[in-house]
């Protein structure tokens, strides 16, 4: 038996028209990290206060450990909690601010102390304990924030966009740290961010969502590989899938400005799937994309004249973005080793057409969805 | 410009030093007009203060310091001769009550209109509004006749009743505006420190003491001394209400009033002495807490 | 049985609509509820409402019957409460009707509806709240409401001295208390004089503290002037010092034997005092009228000294930065950045200024015991309408008062109406 489930959990706000939350249902096994992600107000951070205990469940079933909990107040879930802004509370010094929870829970001083020295070393606070939180970097407010959750041991960690005020540098070793501690902890934590890249750093399974609905709930790399419709293929991934609207026929898609053979898997697939001469969208992720002699004599069937666009310089990489005339953009990743781009310059693509993706234009599903999840 | 003044160095100094002169003239009338309005502030005030050493059986006095200088003269005719003491006590007895009343009331009422969402939060707040434009002095009648009615100014500890009768109008009339003001400061608290409160293990109680409670401090002390310095100063409440009692049952107000209008029986000298000691306490708390008043007035009064 | 029939059927008698829907406890609760209400009825408001309005057999329609048994003052209070209290049990009987027609629809649409158990633990979030709140709002009513209702109906009433309940029974008048101020000539007259200047004395007074206020704030606050703490420490002593004793101070300061003829003047003419010749600035309508208004800016200007300096701390500097790079002088640094920031902050501030002075009673009574009464006048020359309404009642003609605090409460709670609905003070969430 799961751990958590939240089974056909809804929210929603008296006098809105639509659903904040619709038909939200998951099952979470101990230790899990598990990450909601969407665009801002698809109900991810609404779901999380739900489980907070922050917002009432307006209708479904939130199960912790075997008891139904949706009228249980926050304070008697056993959960902690980190907040999007710190939520320090200012009048604290640091050490209060750490040991507060375990005050309210009665704890001796003395074990509160040893506590708190202890998580305060291991997120290098120490020197900062009688500080008062105004008197911090915004670094070290978050560490305090993730100090304040981690000396307990809940059930359960919340975490609502912990690392968004934080800048470039510090989010990608924080990021880490907060993995440390998980695996460290080893309780369930639910981390909500916008961000698909932490997603997909750490998280054990992501669910996305968007509009309050649930997208797609899967491992990173299930929900890379085998999105389940266009919203998951183009929001997964940086940068973002390209998505192209044409028609399939006899093995071959075209669009307005190219037409290239599917491979003879996805031809039976397609073919199976009835959408001999229907109108489909074709995905490919930018390392699809390729240029180059080599790729050329590799994928024969697959290539099209485009014109080079912008050249967005990575190091490792450029993405380079082309337009197929008329009006078909793409973005590519090309190695440094590939051919080296310029702007305006004519450049053939090779679509390696062993990755593709296909998406019902109606539905926007993806067509080889179920045959993957078998796979 | 720019070229020539390069070009010719004495033609630089010379501008130069006009402007220096014009600007030391706007600095110059600047500094005559501050001076000048503090002058006008503070003289009044000094003359007063001498006043109160001066002991003098003129009527007036045509000098600033005092001819006849005594340290206590003033002070002990005013306490000999007049109720003085008693209208000191009266008057900061009735100040703290109030104000220790009207906080508590403020404080508990501002965080409920913050923190609650409830069916009539919306109505209770609009009544608050609407009430607070009644200018208070228009119930007074009803007040006075009130408090006849019931039977206040025939009873035994007729003082007594009026001083509590007082204190709970003030209470009331002190709490419209200031739940507002206070409620505004409630609502500038993130409400995520209650939130992550709650997480933590907190109660809703421990909420409001632990959290809130020692973040909206400066507003509790801002709106502590309006509800100490109205009953103190006001005038109009005192002097309809225990105009006819004895003079031990007045105010200072009401009876620094009466000492000036009879001031054939007195004398000017022993008012100042009145007035300098009944301004010490306000003085003294305006002054220590003129950082929390002026952040509190204009964090609510620019909000508007 | 339509939810229309059930909502007016419980709008009468709170309880039957439950009852035809089978809901045994909110019949209950309806009726006992209802029972109270006549017990109520017939024990208070009825007998208070019967000696409202009495008619003698002089032909007088008075409150209460008979002298020294009915107290027409809490025979007024009590048919004030007794109307509240019946628009309170409308209250209670839409409630009623609301809730069955509720239960109705839920019928009507799901075949069942929630219980009254369930109904009751989802108000019970609503309990808290307001209970925490209710002792404040019994002392607004009682100390602030109540009073302020019963003080309007005063004014239609003949009560002032010797009519004083319960030896007397008050009478009412009508508008005949309104119209003697348009109708009698010699009240008209004075009453229009009064008028003019409770004008100008609200616009004067007003307009100085502000002007005077700003000015200060803009020149103290010059970068260039040093002993800011020093002048600020000196400005606010107005607003430290009782209002009151600032008030007699200055009354005895400007008498005949008060400082400012016996110092200042003889300071800057050169000649002796003397008291023959001195000035009592008092005694003469005129002077007394610019000395007022002289005093309250010296009261009030700290408060807008205060307030704008706090908004001139707020602008930033790089704005006069850029506007001298745009080519700003120091006048149009004020007049197009100064200016105007604090002009858009304080704006409401500079209106509660104008409704105070309206309404200050203080200082105009107080300097106005001062004054002398023009012979053949009703008034003394430095009566407001509000001080009007304190000095009658201080004289217990508790009837003219009443109709001049009404006046002057209509008036300042229209303005201060308009410039809050203008503001939007209703609608945003800010003040809500």
């Amino acid at each position: 038996m799961s751990k958590i489930s939240l089974r056909n959990i809804v929210k929603k706000y008296p006098n809105a028209e639509h659903c904040s939350v619709s038909d939200f249902n998951l099952d979470i096994e101990e230790g899990e990290f598990i990450v909601l992600v969407g665009p801002s107000g698809c109900g991810k951070s609404t779901t999380l206060r739900m489980i907070a205990g922050l917002e009432d469940i307006t209708s479904g079933e939130f199960i912790l450990d075997g008891e139904v909990v949706n009228n249980v107040s926050s304070k008697d879930r056993d959960i902690a909690m980190v907040f999007q802004s710190y939520a320090l509370y200012p009048h604290m010094s640091v050490r209060e601010n750490v040991g507060y929870g375990l005050k309210l829970r009665n704890y001796p001083a003395e074990t509160t102390k040893k506590q708190v020295d202890e998580i305060s070393k291991d997120l290098f606070l120490t020197q900062y304990l009688e500080r008062k939180p105004k008197e911090l970097s915004g670094g070290q407010r978050q560490r305090v924030a993730l100090g304040r959750a981690m000396v307990r041991t809940p059930k359960l960690y919340l975490m609502d966009e912990p690392l968004s005020n934080l800048d470039a540098k510090l989010r990608t070793t924080t990021r880490s740290e907060i993995s440390r501690m998980h695996r460290a902890k080893g309780a369930i934590t639910i981390y909500v961010t916008h961000d698909q890249v932490e997603a997909m750093t750490m998280a054990d399974r992501i669910v996305l969502m968007s509009m309050g609905e649930v997208q797609q709930i899967g491992s990173p790399k299930e929900l890379f590989t085998n999105p389940k419709n266009c919203f998951v293929a183009t929001f997964m991934g940086m940068p973002s899938m390209n998505l192209i609207e044409g028609s399939y026929k006899a093995g071959n898609f075209s669009c307005d400005s190219f037409t290239i053979a599917v491979s003879d898997t996805d031809k039976k697939i397609l073919d199976d799937a009835g959408y001999d001469g229907k109108s489909l969208f074709l995905g490919a992720r930018s390392s699809a994309i390729r240029s180059g002699k080599k790729y050329e004599e590799a994928f024969p069937n697959s290539c099209f004249e485009t014109t080079a666009m912008n050249v967005e310089y990575l190091g490792d990489s450029v993405n380079v973005f082309f337009n197929a005339e008329p009006n078909n953009l793409f973005v590519g990743t090309l190695g440094t080793g590939e051919r080296e781009v310029e702007v305006d310059e004519k450049v053939t693509l090779v679509l390696d057409n062993t990755k593709l993706h296909f998406f019902d234009s109606e539905t926007e599903e993806s067509i080889k969805y179920t045959i993957n999840q078998v796979k | 410009m720019e070229n020539t003044m390069k070009l010719n160095p004495a033609r630089k100094t010379k501008s130069l030093n006009r402007n220096f002169l014009m600007r030391n003239m706007g600095l110059i009338a600047s500094y005559t007009f501050l001076i000048v309005m503090a002058i006008i502030i503070i003289y009044p005030i000094l003359l007063t203060i001498m006043s109160a050493f001066n002991v003098s059986n003129t009527l007036y006095s045509t000098s600033f310091f005092p001819e006849n200088f005594s340290f206590t003269e003033n002070f002990k005719s005013l306490f000999n001769d007049t109720a003085y003491l008693s209208w000191y006590t009266n008057t900061f007895l009735l100040s703290i009550v109030t104000m220790v009343l009207s906080t508590v009331i403020v404080v508990v009422s501002g965080f409920v209109y913050s923190r609650y969402r409830y069916a009539s939060r919306k109505s209770a707040l609009m009544s608050l509004l609407i009430i607070q434009i009644v200018p208070s002095g228009s119930g007074l009648i009803a007040l006075y006749a009130m408090a006849s009615s019931i039977g206040i100014y025939s009873s035994e500890n007729a003082t007594l009743y009026t001083y509590i009768f007082m204190t709970l109008i003030y209470t009331a009339l002190g709490t419209t505006m200031n739940t507002l003001l206070m409620k505004g400061y409630y609502d500038s608290i993130p409400r995520d420190l209650d939130e992550s409160a709650k997480i933590d293990g907190a109660t809703q109680l421990q909420i409001f003491t632990e959290i809130l409670l020692p973040l909206v401090k400066p507003m509790i002390v801002v709106i502590a001394i309006f509800c100490f310095l109205g009953p103190i100063g006001d005038i109009i409440m005192p002097k309809f209400l225990i105009a006819s009692m004895s003079s031990d049952s007045k105010t200072l107000a009401v009876g620094l009033m009466g000492l000036i209008n009879d001031i054939k029986d007195s004398n000017y000298n022993v008012f100042a002495a009145g007035a300098v000691l009944a301004a010490i306490p306000p003085v003294l708390v305006f002054y220590k807490f003129q950082d929390y008043i002026v952040g509190g007035l204009t964090s609510g009064g620019v909000k508007g | 049985m339509s939810q229309r029939f059930i909502f007016w059927l419980s709008m009468v008698v709170p309880g039957s609509g439950h009852m035809l829907l089978r809901r045994v406890r909110e019949t209950l609760f309806g009726y006992s509820l209802l029972a109270l209400e006549i017990l109520v009825f017939i024990q208070f408001v009825l007998p208070n409402f019967r000696l409202l309005a009495v008619e003698q057999p002089n032909g007088k329609i008075t409150i209460g019957a008979e002298r020294f048994v009915d107290d027409s003052f809490l025979i007024m209070v009590g048919s004030t409460l007794g109307g509240l209290m019946l628009l309170m049990f409308i209250a209670f009987h839409y409630a009623f009707a609301r809730d069955a027609k509720d239960v109705k629809r839920q019928i009507d649409v799901n075949g069942y509806a929630i219980t009254f158990t369930e109904k009751v633990r989802g108000l019970s979030h609503e309990i808290v709240p307001n209970l925490i709140t209710a002792p404040k709002f019994i002392l607004l009513f009682v100390f602030a409401f109540l009073p302020a209702i019963v003080s309007i109906i005063v004014a239609f009433t003949n009560y002032k001295r010797p009519v004083l309940p319960p030896a007397f029974l008050l009478e009412w008048k009508g508008l005949s208390n309104f119209e003697r101020l348009f109708t009698n000539e010699r009240a008209a007259a004075a009453f229009q004089e009064t008028l003019v200047w409770t004008m100008t004395w609200t616009f004067c007074a007003s307009a100085l503290t502000i002007v005077l206020g700003t000015v200060l704030a803009v020149v103290a606050n010059n970068k260039r002037i040093r002993g800011k703490k020093f002048f600020r420490t000196i400005y606010i002593l107005p607003w430290a010092v009782p209002a009151f004793l600032t008030i007699l101070v200055f009354q005895l300061f400007f008498s005949k034997v008060g400082g400012m003829n016996t110092m200042v003047i003889p300071f800057f003419t050169g000649n002796e005092y003397d008291v023959s010749t001195a000035i009592g600035f008092f005694l003469n309508a005129d002077y007394a009228k610019i000395t007022i208004i002289l005093i309250q800016a010296w009261l009030g200007f700290p408060y807008v000294f205060i307030l704008v300096t706090g908004v001139l701390q707020t602008i930033p500097d790089d704005l006069y930065e850029a506007s001298s790079i745009d080519g700003g002088n120091a006048w149009s640094n004020f007049f197009d950045i100064t200016l105007p920031l604090i002009l858009i902050s304080v704006a409401p501030v500079f209106i509660t200024q104008f409704t105070f002075n309206f309404n200050n009673v203080t200082i105009v009574y107080m300097l106005g015991e001062a004054t002398v009464q023009t012979i053949g006048s009703i008034y003394k020359p430095l009566d407001t309408i509000s001080s009007l309404g304190f000095r009658l009642m201080m004289d217990a003609k508790y009837n003219e008062a009443a109709v001049y605090t009404l006046i002057a409460s209509t008036v300042v709670g229209a303005i201060v109406l308009y410039t809050w609905i203008k503001a939007g003070a209703f609608k945003n969430e800010e003040v809500m």
